[in-house]
């Protein structure tokens, strides 16, 4: 368990080494792009000086990761803030959509999933296979497209994007959840809004989840009904609803949680273009401007703190084994 | 004894498994009969088809890969094959008591047998009530209620098999037992209703030397109180000895032989039966001196014809490849044998040619 | 008429030798059949590479494909001269939606073979070395797959310039720790194996070893993983072209397209959603042929 922490350090070392590097083969010119076209060269020299461009690349290294030890994750040549407040501002709507989404992959995935284990074979079975294979197989950012055009435009069902109406003030900040602090502050109102707003990205978004857990939960629950103890329960009489519900269910989750880790990384990737798609103001918004722009701090601190975030999410998975397996937490 | 103390009649039952390599005929004309209040142990090598003979008296066998192609398996005089689903789960929960070979794949590893048992008893109790009381135990407080009382029963089962600090080791989990613990615990669990027939299978060979006499003494015991019938399958003959009063042969998906044990193990008939128990070594034989039976257990997938039995017997006779083997002969009161060599000298009872 | 004879003597002493592998195929081969997904998903995969190879030689306007213009049909819906519609220059979308198809086949598959490549060669040293080259390759594996790929493609392609080649070469970094993971794996196991340490004492050299024992048996493990990839290869090339860091203008390229068809919406739907329909198909009809072999060929899958 230490040891597993203690090797996370050097990994993320070298996740930034990394990212340093290629964020600084540019061979367009960030400065002069930030500078516009009608700079002169003092000023872009300048900026270059501001932005410690004009050391070597083992010294710039140095500098930043010494900042980043005291907080300090440079500053976008964008908009001029600082990237940790960026990405404080920004990280909320992200994992908001994350979690609703896994949320919603659950509620959908897991009825499937049992569906297809138990009429193995059969039509659910085939419907649940081609809806996972679907979902895998969609260019999330065309269905988001698709949705918009049908639900948004045509219909005036759902509002096209963004993650709350203009016009109305966000609930009291509390988690930075707006379906959350609007539920705090008891105001159904703003949680319908929010609730509208976040449908359909969190829909696109929880494809993926769909589809990886009405697989593994499947091929687990038929795995777990091979097993001995089923037949003994069986042979004792217990119902076959028990026997699914109970006995099957439990063992089968156990292994579908050690997916979760991989699943929220997928669903971080999908931000990307949901976000986009959207105008979600997220993590995955935040990344791709800054690739557009070829601002290279705060890819460099997207890339960090993603890093960070996934790592420290898939220890919390292993953690969570021991809570859900006996055999490991009495082991 | 009369036909009304006929617990169990197995009737020229077939089963075939649907695997991919082809069609393995893993039962192939299975007579039995267990009467009531009989120890009745059924032997055989491993892979002759004792489990699955078991496993359709409780109709556990998978149907899709398993197929039974004909024959009738009578409980209590009613052919378990035409039963529904839920008839059968009634059955299992109110007549049936069952024993699995390995303690440690039997349990459900994520559950505290105090949680299992009690779901197992409270069904036996009242199977109607079987799902509210596993699902709803934690949300509804009457169930819960409930629960806590059909725990005190479950405690009393589990002292009652030999496991002291009962009360506390019933919030365990499975895998903090011993094997020969856990297989106390399926005993008390499996006999926590009052089931009429048991049915053991192989309960001591996945245990130590040392715990297995243990256990088979704690079974002897639970039969005697409860008036048990037996089914108890084994490959071990010194058990059959020891606790059974009658025995029947397996070889091959076929009942090649039954009979007290007296009568057979003294005067085995059939030439499978015979083998076997030359090859037993007992205190006298010399090094060097065991004899086996040639050859050895056929392909299910593609069995001999006629006879399964025939290219390893010394007495094999031309139609013994080409009949399949008669329906069992009596050779004497209560003793059967199926085998060719019977036939047409006793034509008394039931088969004959 | 000698070489026949031996040809098929030489034929026959293959076969010999290799029946149990042959056996292993037939049956394989068999429950293939037997799933009528997998041939939907074959029959799918067979008609587009069709389609995408001799594209260019029956597409309508092959000159679409490229930068021309003809301004007085721009943005008109589908017709029966345009099936799919045209875009802002008048160019026609199916055309494009065509020829984007092989484009992106074969981006999809340069991606995954060179990924694979990378990362197989890598795995393959990491595991049968052992030792630090295996600490310090799977450390840099490590660290790769840290993060979601998408991150580190978008960086790498933006840092290098938007282009089509750019995002392929960055796709294909991010590809290739997956390969050596599963390869390292399989090589460790394998190596302990008895049948590599009888090879060894008969004195067959390493590179023997590595290839004509150990690579066989990862064989199948990678081929089941790279048919799965080759359709995530496609989407994550056409998200990065959505983006705008893969194909650039005036590339047809089926993420750029639907990029491109967002500014028209929601009058010009048919320019975001035939090239974006014929990608979910693409990727689809190769999920279901990759389900299918999977089933048939992972062991471990088996139901």
């Amino acid at each position: 368990m230490i040891r597993r922490l203690l090797l996370i350090i050097p990994v993320l070392i070298g996740l930034s080494m990394v990212t340093f590097v290629i964020s600084h083969m540019v061979p367009g010119d960030p400065v002069r792009l930030a500078a516009g076209p009608q700079a002169t060269a003092e000023q872009i020299r300048k900026l270059e000086e501001e932005f410690g461009l004009d050391k070597p690349l083992h010294i710039q290294y140095l500098n930043y990761m010494q900042g980043v030890l005291r907080g300090n994750l440079g500053q976008s040549m964008m908009n001029r803030h600082p990237v940790a407040m960026d990405l404080k501002r920004y990280f909320p709507a992200t994992f908001e959509l994350v979690i609703v989404s896994t949320i919603l992959g659950v509620i959908i995935g897991l009825p499937m999933a049992m569906a297809a284990a138990v009429f193995k074979d059969k039509w659910p079975d085939q419907i649940s296979r081609i809806a996972a294979l679907s979902s895998i197989s969609m260019p999330v950012f065309w269905l988001g497209m698709v949705l918009q055009l049908i639900l948004s435009m045509t219909w005036h069902l759902l509002p096209i994007s963004g993650r709350f109406n203009p016009r109305v003030p966000f609930p009291p900040n509390v988690t930075g959840m707006l379906l959350v602090d609007s539920l705090l502050a008891g105001d159904l109102n703003k949680f319908g809004i929010a609730l509208k707003h976040i449908a359909l990205p969190a829909f696109c978004q929880s494809l993926i989840a769909i589809a990886v857990i009405t697989r593994v939960l499947r091929a687990d629950i038929l795995e777990v009904m091979q097993r001995d103890f089923v037949t003994m329960a069986r042979a004792s009489g217990l119902p076959e609803r028990v026997i699914l519900f109970k006995y099957v269910l439990k063992n089968a989750l156990i292994a579908t949680v050690a997916m979760l880790g991989h699943l929220v990384g997928w669903e971080l990737s999908g931000s990307v273009m949901i976000e986009t798609v959207f105008d979600w103001p997220g993590i995955g918004l935040y990344a791709v401007k800054s690739a557009m722009a070829l601002d290279f701090q705060p890819i460099m601190g997207i890339t960090l703190f993603v890093g960070l975030l996934f790592t420290t999410i898939n220890l919390l998975v292993d953690v969570s084994y021991g809570v859900i397996d006996p055999r490991i937490r009495y082991g | 004894m009369m036909k009304d103390d006929l617990l169990v009649e197995i009737k020229d039952l077939r089963l075939d498994f649907h695997t991919f390599d082809g069609v393995s005929k893993v039962l192939n004309g299975v007579n039995l009969k267990v009467w009531r209040g009989d120890i009745l142990g059924l032997v055989g090598e491993t892979g002759c088809g004792k489990t699955m003979t078991a496993l359709s008296i409780a109709r556990l066998i998978p149907c899709p890969p398993g197929e039974i192609t004909s024959g009738q398996v009578l409980f209590e005089g009613e052919n378990v094959l035409q039963k529904t689903q839920e008839e059968m789960r009634l059955l299992r929960a109110r007549k049936l008591a069952m024993i699995f070979q390995d303690p440690t794949t039997s349990l459900n590893p994520v559950f505290t047998i105090g949680d299992q048992m009690i779901d197992i008893i409270g069904s036996r109790r009242d199977p109607s009530k079987a799902s509210r009381l596993s699902l709803m135990g934690n949300i509804i407080p009457t169930i819960r209620e409930l629960r806590r009382m059909t725990r005190g029963r479950a405690i009393e089962m589990l002292q009652r098999v030999g496991i002291g600090d009962a009360s506390e080791r019933i919030d365990d989990y499975p895998h903090q037992f011993s094997g020969g613990m856990r297989q106390r615990v399926l005993i008390a669990t499996a006999l926590s209703g009052t089931p009429s027939l048991l049915i053991a299978d192989e309960p001591t060979t996945a245990l130590d030397v040392s715990i297995q006499a243990q256990i088979l003494r704690l079974i002897e015991e639970l039969v005697q109180e409860l008036h048990l019938s037996v089914l108890l399958i084994t490959h071990n003959l010194g058990v059959v000895a020891r606790m059974c009063q009658r025995v029947a042969v397996m070889y091959a998906g076929v009942v090649v032989e039954d009979g007290s044990v007296m009568d057979v193990f003294k005067n085995p008939k059939h030439p499978y039966t015979v083998g076997l128990l030359r090859a037993i070594p007992t205190y006298g034989t010399k090094k060097g001196e065991i004899r086996g039976i040639a050859g050895s257990v056929p392909n299910f997938l593609d069995p001999p014809p006629g006879c399964r039995f025939h290219p390893r017997c010394e007495h094999a006779m031309p139609r013994c490849a080409e009949e399949p083997p008669p329906a069992p002969i009596e050779i004497a009161p209560g003793h059967e044998v199926s085998c060719f060599l019977y036939s047409s000298e006793f034509t008394v009872g039931p088969g004959g040619s | 008429m000698n070489a026949a004879i031996r040809a098929q003597g030489w034929w026959g002493h293959w076969r010999e030798e290799n029946q149990g592998l042959i056996d292993e195929w037939r049956r394989g081969l068999y429950r293939f059949r037997q799933s009528r997904l997998s041939i939907v998903g074959m029959a799918i995969i067979i008609f587009l590479l069709i389609v995408a190879f001799t594209g260019r030689s029956w597409v309508p306007y092959p000159e679409d494909a490229g930068f021309t213009t003809h301004v007085e049909i721009r943005l008109q819906g589908p017709s029966l001269d345009h099936l799919f519609g045209t875009d802002e220059y008048g160019r026609d979308i199916f055309t494009r939606t065509v020829w984007a198809t092989q484009i992106s086949l074969i981006a999809g598959a340069v991606i995954v073979l060179v990924g694979g490549l990378i990362g197989i060669i890598l795995g393959g040293i990491a595991g049968y070395f052992g030792g630090p080259v295996n600490e310090v390759i799977m450390r840099l594996t490590d660290i790769m797959l840290t993060m979601p790929g998408i991150f580190l493609a978008l960086a790498i392609t933006a840092a290098l310039g938007p282009s089509i080649l750019h995002a392929m070469m960055a796709l294909s970094v991010m590809w290739w720790p997956g390969y050596c993971r599963l390869v390292q794996a399989q090589v460790l196991s394998i190596r302990e194996e008895d049948y590599v340490e009888a090879a060894r004492c008969i004195g067959a050299s390493r590179p023997r070893i590595i290839f004509s024992h150990i690579l066989p048996n990862c064989l199948s493990a990678i081929v089941v993983k790279a048919s799965m990839d080759f359709g995530f290869a496609v989407l994550n090339l056409a998200a990065l072209g959505f983006i705008g860091v893969g194909a650039q203008p005036p590339v047809p390229e089926w993420g750029a397209m639907i990029s491109k068809g967002r500014e028209f919406l929601p009058y010009g739907w048919w320019y975001s959603t035939f090239p974006g329909l014929a990608m979910f198909l693409t990727v689809f009809g190769f999920n279901m042929f990759g389900d299918g072999f999977r089933d048939v060929f992972d062991p471990r899958a088996r139901r």
